[in-house]
Parts: C-alpha cells; sequence; structure tokens
C-alpha cells in the first residue's frame, strides 16, 4: 500500500499487529459483503429504483458548472444583497410606489432565488441533477408576473395594504 | 532544474505553472498531469480518486450510512436554523408561484379582493391568515440579522448563540403581533 501513493490504509497500526485471522474478522464485524436489505419501506423503494445520490467528493468545477465566477464572490454578491435588504424591508413600510414595488420585487425574487437554488445545490443536485432548471423557470415566471402586477395592476406595495385591510 | 521541478510538485502547482514557459525551452520533462486539472497538483488528484473509490466501495457493498437525524435532539440551534431555512423556502416558492398564477388567471387584483371581501370569513380566520402571512418575514428577517452577524464573526459561541436565539424568536414573535393588530 505505502508505495503506491495511496493515502487510505485499511487498518491502524495498531490492527496490523493483531493476527490475520482477528483482522478479518473486525473488518467482517462491521461490514456485510452481501446486499443488506433494511426494513424502511422509503429506503427500499428508493434503493429498488437505484435513486442513488452522488455523494462526492466534488471538485470545485463539478459543483460551479458553467460560470466562471468564484464561490466566494457569489457568496459577496448574496451577502451584499441582503444587507441591502435589511434597508428596503422597513423602508417599504414608509415609503410606496412604482420604485418599492420594482426595489421590493427584484430583491426578493433574486434573494429567494440563491437561497433556494442554495438548498437545491446542498440537497437535492445530488439525487436529481437537473433540478436547478424547474426552479430557474418558476423564478422567470414569478418576475414576469411581477413585473406585470407592477405596471398593469395595483402593485406589490399597494396589493399588501390592501391585503391587510381585509 | 530538476531540482526546482521536484520542489514545485510539493508546493502545488504555483511553481511550476510560472515557469511552465521557461521549462518548455529546456530539455523535455515528463509532467504527469490530468487533461482537466491545468493547476491542481497530483497530490490533490490521487486524494480525489481515493475518495471516489472509497464512496464506490461503499456503494458496491451496500454499506449502511450512521444514522445523523434521528439521533440528535432538537436543540434552539438546529429548530432555529431549520426555522430559517423553511420560512425562506415557502416564502421564496410562494412569490414566484402566486405572481405566475396572477399573471394567468382572469380579473384584477382587486377583483379577487373583493371576492374574498364577499366571502365574508369569521375574523379570527382573516387574523390567523395573517399572522402566517406576517411570521416568515418577520422571522426570517430578524433571524437573517443574527445570520449577517455570524458572517462577519460576530456572536459565534454557544451562549450568545442561545441568547440571541431566544432573543430572535421572542422578538418575531412580537413584531408579528404588531404588523397583526396594530396596523
Amino acid at each position: 500500500m505505502q508505495g503506491k501513493g495511496c493515502l487510505f490504509v485499511k487498518n491502524s497500526m495498531f490492527q496490523q499487529t493483531l493476527p490475520t485471522s482477528l483482522q478479518n474478522s473486525l473488518v467482517t464485524k462491521h461490514f456485510s459483503l452481501t446486499s443488506v436489505a433494511s426494513s424502511n419501506a422509503v429506503v427500499e423503494f428508493f434503493r429498488a429504483r437505484n435513486f442513488r445520490a452522488k455523494r462526492g467528493p466534488f471538485r470545485p468545477e463539478e459543483k460551479r458548472g458553467d460560470h466562471k465566477m468564484m464561490a466566494s464572490t457569489h457568496w459577496k454578491i448574496e451577502r451584499v444583497l441582503a444587507v441591502s435588504m435589511l434597508g428596503v424591508m422597513p423602508a417599504c413600510l414608509f415609503v410606496q410606489g412604482p420604485i418599492m414595488d420594482t426595489l421590493l420585487s427584484i430583491t426578493v425574487l433574486l434573494h429567494g432565488f440563491w437561497g433556494v437554488d442554495g438548498v437545491l445545490t446542498d440537497y437535492l443536485e445530488k439525487f436529481v441533477p437537473w433540478i436547478h432548471y424547474p426552479w430557474y423557470l418558476l423564478t422567470i415566471a414569478g418576475l414576469a408576473g411581477l413585473i406585470y402586477f407592477n405596471y398593469n395592476d395595483v402593485g406589490v406595495c399597494e396589493a399588501i395594504k390592501m391585503v391587510w385591510k381585509l | 532544474m530538476a531540482a526546482m521541478i521536484r520542489a514545485s510538485f510539493g508546493k502545488g502547482s504555483a511553481l511550476l505553472t510560472s515557469n511552465a514557459a521557461l521549462l518548455s525551452r529546456l530539455q523535455p520533462v515528463v509532467v504527469t498531469q490530468l487533461s482537466h486539472t491545468s493547476t491542481r497538483s497530483q497530490t490533490e488528484d490521487i486524494a480525489y480518486k481515493e475518495m471516489e473509490e472509497f464512496w464506490d466501495k461503499n456503494r458496491r457493498l451496500n454499506r449502511p450510512l450512521s444514522p445523523h437525524l434521528r439521533i440528535y435532539n432538537p436543540e434552539l440551534t438546529s429548530m432555529l436554523s431549520l426555522c430559517h431555512r423553511a420560512t425562506g423556502i415557502a416564502m421564496a416558492v410562494t412569490v414566484p408561484f402566486v405572481a405566475a398564477t396572477l399573471l394567468g388567471l382572469p380579473g384584477d387584483f382587486s377583483s379577487y379582493i373583493e371576492y374574498i371581501k364577499d366571502l365574508h370569513l369569521n375574523p379570527a380566520i382573516l387574523t390567523a391568515a395573517k399572522y402566517v402571512l406576517a411570521f416568515p418575514i418577520c422571522y426570517h428577517y430578524i433571524n437573517g440579522i443574527r445570520h449577517l452577524a455570524w458572517d462577519w464573526a460576530i456572536g459565534f459561541d454557544l451562549k450568545t448563540t442561545y441568547q440571541s436565539g431566544y432573543f430572535v424568536m421572542a422578538l418575531a414573535l412580537l413584531v408579528t403581533a404588531g404588523f397583526v393588530h396594530l396596523l
């Protein structure tokens, strides 16, 4: 093992001092070499359909996808947006109008998009690799809806006021 | 030159790439690098390969996963974090969904308000609905400040986390009640 550039060894130094039969039995006690079926129906449902998660390790290029921006830069932009929302949210209580409508729509949609995108990347992408596309579509549809709403209808600030007056 | 190459392999490929132009003009140098990694060192490639083989073996042997969610007690830290995520996802999904639906449905927004008014719902139901609408945004905003503080490495120790956690939950409920009953 040592001369092949292998970084992971099977047994610890202590375990290697034990007799071979004991070393082998230590390994087989923990793991079974045949398929182990669990009694959990949900787990078995997914296992039967080979619904495997790709559990990594993930190279940075794999997680980044097609774009070239560094992850830390994206993170910084997310925080800048979040800090800006700290100001926008209370402001919409005092100042309404078409500018505030646009500001609210864009910040909420962008923040929500990146947030859910993060959740998908963390948990769902390993099971369903194409999950980002439906979310992207929903966000675009939402943006279209909000632009229409702010232009042709009362606008989000007025709409919230109307709902609250109910 | 050979010593420089040997040294650069130990420290990563920064030295290698910066001297690449120089090296290419000298005697032919055998540099084994995988095609898609021009800057990553050989050691990292070996590590990735070993880790992939480890997970392939896990899958092949059908090894069970260690229990994680089942064995931990719900703590304030994890429950508040879960609440933050849940409210965030709820709002982030509802806003585009409602906006897209309103885009497709006939009539303008006022007609839908009139429709709800004509239902003559019990005021308690409307108040409850307002709580449901107001709480996610209040809680997510106030806990968001807590999260941003952590991003600047403020208030990270456990005691402060617990104190700020209780404070955030109490304040969120208070502000929600204020929005519902006072506005």
